[in-house]
């Protein structure tokens, strides 16, 4: 009887040490889920970045415009 | 004409900070407002360019700085995650195998107990018969 009970009660801990770790682990997948979002995201703005630099070329033409890109600095 | 619309940048180094309005167009001809160094209005696109391309090669600087940190995140929960299930498999092992040691006591004591039952109902139908 005692050996019964305790084999319930046993059965019921895994249970809920299961439970428990089912909820962690989507805690974790949610988390691992919008880093990777956000590192997509970065790789995109680096993806943009590199095809803006394919064509590169000085823009400004003008005197003005030429010395307002060296004295922003 | 090209000869004519020339260029003066005063700076030391291409792609260092320089003091405010170092750099001044200037005509042939024309009195510099300062001693520095004179480019021609082709070698100034080219330094430009390049500044450009600095500009570019440090946002990807940045950009693959940001994507390693979120990658050795990623990693770093993975890890988490991963010690989790260990942990939890390794209990749940531990578990099962105390279930299986407590099942055993159990059959070898329901099985005597059938042995000693079986004896004495034997014994008392012997009895009976004699």
């Amino acid at each position: 009887m005692f050996r019964h009970q305790k084999s319930k009660t046993s059965d019921a801990e895994a249970r809920a040490q299961n439970a428990e770790v089912r909820a962690q682990d989507e805690v974790l997948s949610e988390t691992i889920k919008k880093v990777m979002d956000e590192n997509r995201k970065v790789l995109q703005n680096l993806a943009e970045i590199e095809e803006q630099e394919k064509t590169l070329a000085p823009k400004a033409t003008t005197p003005e415009e030429v010395e307002k890109h060296w004295n922003k600095k | 004409m090209k000869s004519l619309a020339v260029l003066l940048i005063s700076i030391l180094l291409v792609g260092q900070p320089c003091l405010a309005d170092d750099v001044k167009f200037v005509r042939q001809g024309e009195p510099s407002p300062f001693t520095g160094y004179l480019f021609s209005v082709e070698k100034e696109k080219e330094l430009r360019l390049l500044d450009q391309k600095l500009e570019f090669a440090n946002m990807k600087v940045d950009l693959l700085k940001k994507s390693n940190e979120l990658q050795n995140e990623m990693l770093t929960i993975s890890a988490q995650r991963s010690e989790m299930y260990k942990t939890n498999s390794d209990s749940l092992s531990k578990q099962l195998a105390d279930h299986k040691s407590d099942n055993f006591w159990k059959n070898t004591l329901y099985f005597s107990l059938g042995a000693v039952l079986s004896g004495v109902v034997a014994y008392g139908v012997s009895r009976s018969v004699r």
